[in-house]
């Protein structure tokens, strides 16, 4: 079953401190308004993310949530996956290796429980891709 | 004839030689950097930082000294930390640029006086036979001798002939890399760890801790497996799984773990609930409250992951910061945090009463996506008691894929 409602993809500066942080916030806080917001946050471009950056991505993620969408993470730089390692948040984020990827799964329907009774080879191996 | 007896790997070996050949005559130079970047982290080579409560370099000295080395010269191309009075070394910085002409400098002044000088590279630990080394070198006539691990690896550690200088001049001019000479080879059957990357403090750690080489980490042995080093404090609802090292001065607070291997070096402060798991912290390294350091080598405002194979920079102190080296610095950082948080904590305790949280766990679980028909379906009870919540949040959620 494919949604209707868009997904939309937005590239996250390189420096994620407190200013930015902020500054990237006011800029997404229109589309968390959204009915159901599907968010994809592409992090290829992450250099230096701190504790506000962290913070500013899970109220993005609670915001959404509270409005029934979701926040889904892309393309995340060596940098970003070791901040979010060490802060225990990577495990609260679906996070998939391309923007693409992440825009795709909002289609499916099934939660991934029920999905991967179903899944093929092809889906086996970005599963694979997203772990890593 | 010489005979330098080394002691197997597994034991706690120290060079003895049984042949009254003394190494008093021997000079010995030792280099620190001088090379690649990656044998550093930080600004700082590898050989500087501390494994298991002291630096490579220091553990070099010790066993040349214990292998009765006379004199011993030390030059590095960056600042040396402060050493203990009872090294009684030379101790030298040179720009990185003109080490090696220092180096060459140095080395003649050591040539005067002895037959042959040993040059040795910070760079891998290495535990080789400093007896059997020189005295297979002195037997073989060769200008030169090199040291190589048992598998082949040629390691930066040479037997020089002191009258044979320009042979010495080339070696160091080439930065102990001129492939024109040719150098007899002295295979060792001790440890060596090439430490070229900082991945490899982790495995030269886990293997001291598994016997495998020589290091053995300074302090007190509290519990089988666990060394705490002197005046380190730990709460006690902190948990430290051996085999751990706490260094001297550490201060591991409430509801931290440490497990797997891992080494706090001192003055370094590990906050409130975080999980040292596999790592290496470093000196005067401050990890923030609540993180998950796993395989890593954190320091320098730095964490190396080995996961990832990558360093990453991180400026935020309450993610990883720096404790200052000095006391005056530490009670001037402790003092002003007290005086940040006492106004918030006084106005806390004042108005307590009209303190309330900002939201309840029935709140934040509706934001995340269970409708309020499914919470009262599944009782608010199993919530509270955090059994079953987690499968019924994926199982209820009316949309999305988890």
């Amino acid at each position: 079953m494919e949604t209707s409602r868009p997904v939309i993809v937005k590239r996250v500066p390189e420096s994620l401190n407190l200013k930015q942080a902020r500054i990237f916030l006011e800029e997404v806080r229109p589309l968390l308004e959204h009915d159901r917001p599907q968010l994809v946050f592409d992090l290829s471009l992450v250099r230096k993310i701190d504790a506000a950056g962290v913070e500013m991505l899970l109220h993005c993620m609670k915001e959404a949530a509270r409005r029934d969408g979701d926040l889904k993470l892309a393309s995340l730089s060596p940098q970003a996956q070791v901040v979010l390692d060490i802060t225990r948040t990577g495990r609260l984020f679906e996070i998939f290796a391309t923007s693409a990827d992440a825009a795709r799964s909002f289609s499916g329907y099934l939660p991934n429980m029920v999905r991967q009774f179903h899944s093929s080879p092809v889906r086996e191996a970005d599963r694979g891709r997203k772990v890593a | 004839m010489g005979l330098g007896v080394h002691k197997g790997a597994n034991q706690s070996a120290h060079v003895v030689t049984l042949s009254g050949y003394s190494l008093r005559g021997i000079r010995a130079l030792v280099l620190v950097g001088g090379r690649d970047r990656a044998e550093r982290f930080g600004e700082s080579p590898l050989a500087l930082l501390d494994v298991l409560g002291r630096s490579v370099l220091m553990r070099t000295l010790d066993r040349l000294r214990a292998a009765g080395i006379g004199e011993i010269a030390v030059l590095s191309d960056t600042g040396l930390p402060p050493h203990p009075a009872t090294v009684s070394c030379k101790f030298d910085v040179a720009s990185p640029e003109s080490l090696w002409e220092e180096a060459l400098h140095r080395f003649r002044r050591l040539a005067r006086r002895s037959e042959s000088v040993l040059v040795i590279r910070l760079g891998a630990w290495a535990e080789v036979d400093y007896a059997a080394m020189v005295d297979e070198h002195r037997q073989s006539g060769a200008a030169v001798m090199r040291a190589c691990s048992r598998w082949g690896e040629a390691l930066d550690i040479f037997a020089v002939s002191s009258i044979n200088q320009s042979e010495a001049a080339a070696l160091l001019r080439g930065e102990l890399r001129d492939n024109r000479l040719r150098s007899a080879v002295h295979i060792t059957n001790g440890y060596v760890n090439m430490l070229t990357e900082p991945a490899c403090l982790r495995s030269l750690t886990l293997d001291a801790f598994a016997c495998e080489s020589e290091i053995r980490p300074c302090g007190r042995e509290l519990r089988p497996g666990v060394w705490v080093g002197k005046s380190a404090r730990i709460h006690r609802r902190a948990r430290i799984v051996a085999p751990a090292f706490i260094g001297n001065y550490c201060n591991v607070h409430s509801a931290a773990v440490i497990t797997r291997g891992s080494s706090i070096e001192h003055h370094s402060v590990v906050d409130c609930a975080t999980m040292v798991d596999n790592s290496n912290v470093m000196p005067h390294t401050r990890v923030g409250a609540g993180l998950d350091v796993e395989y890593s080598v954190v320091g320098f405002k730095q964490v190396y992951s080995m996961q990832r194979n990558v360093t990453v920079e991180i400026s935020d102190p309450r993610l990883v910061g720096t404790v200052g080296s000095h006391l005056s610095a530490r009670v001037h950082a402790a003092g002003s945090l007290l005086f940040n948080q006492l106004p918030s904590a006084l106005l806390q305790w004042i108005f307590a009463d009209d303190f309330t949280p900002e939201t309840t766990q029935t709140e934040t679980l509706k934001a995340v996506g269970v409708s309020k028909n499914a919470l009262s379906e599944s009782s608010i009870a199993p919530i509270d008691s955090q059994t079953k919540s987690y499968t019924e949040m994926a199982a209820t959620r009316r949309y999305g894929n988890e």
